[in-house]
Parts: C-alpha cells; structure tokens; sequence
C-alpha cells in the first residue's frame, strides 16, 4: 500500500518534494490551486495525517486533495479532503460497516483527537446527540464516542459527519452510502471523507462566503451569537431532562 | 368553485373581483409543468409557441434557467436564500458543457451521442426544473404535493402541450413519468435546512448534501434509465455517465465558466475507464472529488463564481434565430 503523509499548514513545496511523484498540481484560476493524488480500488493508498503527537492513518485511500489558497500563501496547505474506503472490497455488509467505521472513529480518538461540538449545538453527548442530529441537521456533528445501533446507523443521513479537535486542526469523518444499495439486510457500498482543516481555515467558514476576506473582524461577533444560541438550546435541552456535559470547553479562536 | 381548465363566472361590477378555483396537487402540477414548457419555447403571441429546435440552443436557455434557480432571479426566487439550490449552480455549469459539446458534436456528426445527450440534457430539465419552480412558487403545498406529481395524470390541455415535447414517448415511461421523489425528498429537505440555519459554517454541508442528493437523482433516476441504460449508446457515452466524473480528472482545469473552451471536457478524453466506472466506490470518489473541487470554488471564489452564473443566466431568451439548422439534426416532432 503506497502511502503519504500529511500535514496542515505544510508548504505545498514540502509535499512535491517528498511525494512529486504521486502529487499533480491543478491550478484554478486566481484563487486555488490543488494538489491531488489518487489511488486505484484495487491497490488503495493509505495516507498519514499531522505526523508527530496526533498523528494517525487512514487506510484504503483512493484520492487525496489538498487545498492551497494563493490569497493566503503564509498558510500553505490549508485543506485536504481524503477519500477512502471503510474496507478494501467494493460491497460491505451495513452492519459491519457500522462497527468497522466506528472502529476508525476510535483509532483517531485514541490518537489524541477530541470529540468537537458545534459552537450554537447543545453539550450533549451519545444518543441524545445522534437524537438531536436526527432531528434537526446532519450538518451538526455526532459524538464519536457513541455506537450507534445498526438501526441508528441507517438512519443516519449521507454526508453526516464526525468532528475532532487537535492542536489548532480540525478533522471531519463523513460517509456517503451507494444510492442504489440501501436495503440493510444486504450489502452496501461506502466512501469516506475526510477533511481536514486549519483553524483559520475552519474559522473562515464562521462568515458568509462574501466576508471571507473580512472574517477575522467579523470573528468575535459571530462567535458571540452563536454561544446564545447553544445557550438557548441548552435550556430547552434541561428542561427535556437533559445532562449537559458542562466539562466541554470550545476549542480556542483565533486572536485580531 | 370551478375547476381549473373551465370556470365560468359571472361578470359583476366589483373591480378586479375574482373567481375561486380550488387546485389539487395534479392541478398544482399541470400549473408547475407549464413553466418548464414555457422556457424552452420561441412564443409566438399570446398562448402560442414553438419548441426550439437547435439542441444547443435548449440547453443554453437550460443553463440560463438553473442558474437563475441559483442566483435567486428565478420566479418566487428570493435573494435572502441565495445558496439554498446549489445543485443548480453546477447544473448551470454542466449544461453550458452540453451546449459547447452540441455544437461540436453537431459539427462531428455524432449522431448516437449528439441525440443521447441532447435527450438526457432536455428530459433532466423537463423534470428538476418542476421540482425547483413549484417550491419556489408554492412552498406552502410543496411537501403535501411532492409525492403526487405524475405527468401522466396532468390535466389534459396540459398533456396535449407536452405532446410536442421531444422523445416524449420513449422519455416518460422510461423516468416513471417524473413521479420518482426519493431523492428529491431528501434535496428538499436540505434546502429547507439552508434556509432556517442560523450558524453559517453549517450550511455548506447542507448544500453538499443538496448536491448529492439531487446528483443522485439525475443519475438514477433520470439519465441511467432514458440515455445509459441504451444500449445503442456508445462506449464513448458511457464514458459520460456523470459529468462530475469528467470534471473529476486530477489532470483537468474544472470549466466553471461561461465560454465554450475549445478543448471542452466533454470530448477530452479524461474520463476514467469503464473498471473504475463500473467499481463503486471509485465512481463515488469520482463523484465526490469533483463536487468537492466545485464546492471548494463556490465557497471561497463566491464572486468570480457567480460573475459567471449571471453571464450564463442572461442566455434565458436565446433563440434559434440565425442558427443554421439542419433538419437532419432535428428529432421529428
């Protein structure tokens, strides 16, 4: 298995010169250039991410894109998306795709990554947490120390999605299902998604595409509302009977 | 009451006074369908037109149409919600690639791709701009109706418009005469998330999932049984199952403009072979690579971005005028 290693922030010159051979760079216009490397199904790659405290590997890889944008060059590679498999064979039964994802979401915890909550989403944890997304939007995060039932599992919409915290980087598991394989009493097929993100990269998405280039200034008061809205759901949340885990600290935000 | 294809009423003396007409959702639909009939028509004065007949012409006032979906400049578009129906922006983009393909296919005398692509490419706007122009026009009935749209089933002045539609025989039974809502459910579910999400940074992963809801959709339930499932189609359409999977090629410029690039995507021959076509999770990694490039530049390169929707939306009235056309091009009607 050919394998690659990445890091945030990294120059993008860093990556040519340790993987030229597999990286192809695709320049888009003014603003972003890419650099992609792919794999094929039958011989899969395996990528390395934030080698050193954090570091973990994801295995069967069939691309990788990593983001450099030419309006932020200091940063370097400020975004990689890897797409993977959760097994090597095509199809996979839908229950042991539930253990064997959850499995990962365990490798990556044991590697040091903490479980991140949405700013405005109430702290509360396992199943209430996979009630509320259920519930409410699949663009919230689910707690990845919790294993949801195979019922659970295939309830869970495409695209729903696992985030962790490590050392100023954010990390996104998400999967999406093969649309015509659906049924849980056969086979299915899955690819995994992986982004990860710099934090000023993941901040930047705190503003409306249109203020990207103003998001630091605008940082604070945005930062700011949506405290009160997690605060608003908490309360319905404790008053539902909730126990809201009071322990959990956001991770910090960058400084003006 | 009246129903809606002949209500007679009285006249009176109350200014503007009107008749109530109660619409079920066929009714509702008939309406809906009519929009889509409209658009790709030269109208020839009141309650009169005529279907264009350059394809690439279709399919430029196609891409007009989706991306003023997108922009919001759409009927019952409202601007606060600009970004809520982002399949349309790609949509735009793709359908501006068939119109360049058309013209060069046309030239090439392609003739098995040329009318598979022009049929795939008219038949997806006949059915996703339905679903798009009734929630915009009707939210309020939107998820009462959705389950209930069936062309066969639409009043009948309705149903004798679409009999000049192209292919129509061979098309509505082949797409379940546009009924299939499962992914569609989905889509509309997440434009509705786009709309009440306050937290910013959570709605570019509603709109992915927008995306690949209704490219689910177009691939499943639209182009796999009308024009891939043919199996007089070329190898070299198969090839073409997904124009996400062309945009995909690591070595390619994505095309998101509104010109017609000589060396367009659709006739490079980028596309991955048919092993990793026919593997799965290789197609959704082709898949997902190429929306996450599109993504990536929606979000980060908003204006540039959208500078091209509105050139591409301002084709809306195109017409045939001036075309040289050849009628051996032309699928009878």
């Amino acid at each position: 298995m050919s394998s690659l290693v990445v890091s945030i922030n990294a120059s993008p010159e860093k990556l040519l010169r340790e993987h030229g051979d597999q990286i192809k760079v695709v320049k888009q216009g003014p603003g972003v250039n890419f650099y992609t490397a792919q794999w094929a199904q039958q011989s899969p790659g395996s990528v390395t991410i934030q080698p050193g405290k954090f570091q973990f590997t994801i295995p069967y890889v069939l691309g990788l894109q990593g983001v450099e944008e030419t309006g932020a060059p200091a940063e370097g590679l400020v975004q990689y998306e890897i797409f993977a498999g959760i097994t090597g064979p095509d199809l996979i039964g839908h229950d042991e795709a539930r253990q064997k994802f959850f499995a990962l979401l365990q490798g990556i915890r044991k590697a040091g990554w903490t479980p991140f909550i949405d700013r405005d989403d109430p702290r509360i944890r396992g199943r209430q947490r996979l009630e509320y997304v259920l519930k409410s939007s699949s663009a919230s995060s689910l707690d990845p120390d919790y294993e949801p039932t195979l019922a659970e599992w295939m309830q869970l919409e495409d695209l729903s999605r696992w985030t962790f915290y490590a050392d100023h980087a954010y990390l996104s598991v998400a999967f999406k299902r093969e649309a015509s394989l659906r049924d849980p009493d056969k086979p299915g097929a899955y690819l995994l998604t992986y982004t990860l993100m710099s934090e000023n990269q993941h901040f930047r998405t705190y503003v409306a595409p249109k203020d990207r280039d103003r998001w630091k200034e605008l940082l604070p008061a945005t930062l700011k509302e949506l405290q009160a809205q997690r605060q608003q759901a908490e309360k319905e949340w404790r008053l539902k009977g909730a126990s809201i885990d009071e322990g959990y600290v956001d991770p910090p935000a960058p400084q003006r | 009451m009246g129903d809606l294809v002949k209500t007679v009423a009285p006249t009176n003396t109350t200014e503007k006074s009107c008749t109530e007409v109660a619409c079920d959702c066929n009714d509702m639909w008939s309406i809906v369908q009519q929009f889509s009939t409209i658009r790709l028509c030269e109208q020839k004065g009141k309650g009169s037109g005529k279907i264009l007949q350059a394809y690439s012409t279709r399919a430029k006032r196609i891409a007009a149409t989706y991306a003023r979906f997108y922009l919001e400049t759409e009927d019952g578009g409202n601007p606060d919600f600009k970004g809520r129906h982002y399949w349309m922006a790609l949509g735009a983009f793709a359908s501006k690639t068939v119109a360049c393909s058309l013209d060069m296919l046309r030239v090439e005398t392609l003739q098995t791709v040329f009318q598979g692509l022009g049929k795939g490419n008219l038949w997806l706007f006949y059915d996703i701009s339905g679903w798009h122009y009734y929630y915009n026009k009707y939210r309020q009935s939107f998820d009462l109706c959705v389950n209930q749209r069936n062309a066969a089933k639409y009043l009948k002045p309705v149903q004798e418009q679409m009999n000049f539609y192209p292919w129509k025989d061979e098309a509505l039974p082949k797409i379940n005469n546009m009924s299939d809502c499962t992914y569609i459910k989905v889509a509309f579910q997440k434009t509705s998330e786009f709309e009440g999400q306050k937290n910013v940074s959570k709605r570019p992963p509603i709109q992915m999932a927008n995306l690949q809801a209704i490219a689910d959709h177009e691939q499943g339930v639209i182009l796999q049984p009308l024009i891939y499932a043919d199996p007089d189609f070329a190898k070299w359409v198969r090839r073409q199952r997904c124009m996400l999977i062309q945009w995909a090629s690591p070595d390619l410029q994505l095309v998101f403009n509104h010109a017609c690039d000589t060396k367009d995507a659709l006739l490079k021959s980028v596309a991955p072979d048919d092993t990793v076509l026919e593997n799965l999770k290789s197609r959704m990694f082709w898949i997902s690579a190429a929306a996450s490039k599109f993504h990536h530049l929606m979000q980060t390169q908003t204006a540039y971005m959208e500078k091209e929707l509105h050139t591409i939306a301002g084709w809306v009235n195109l017409s045939d005028d001036g075309l040289e056309l050849d009628p051996a091009y032309m699928q009878p009607f």
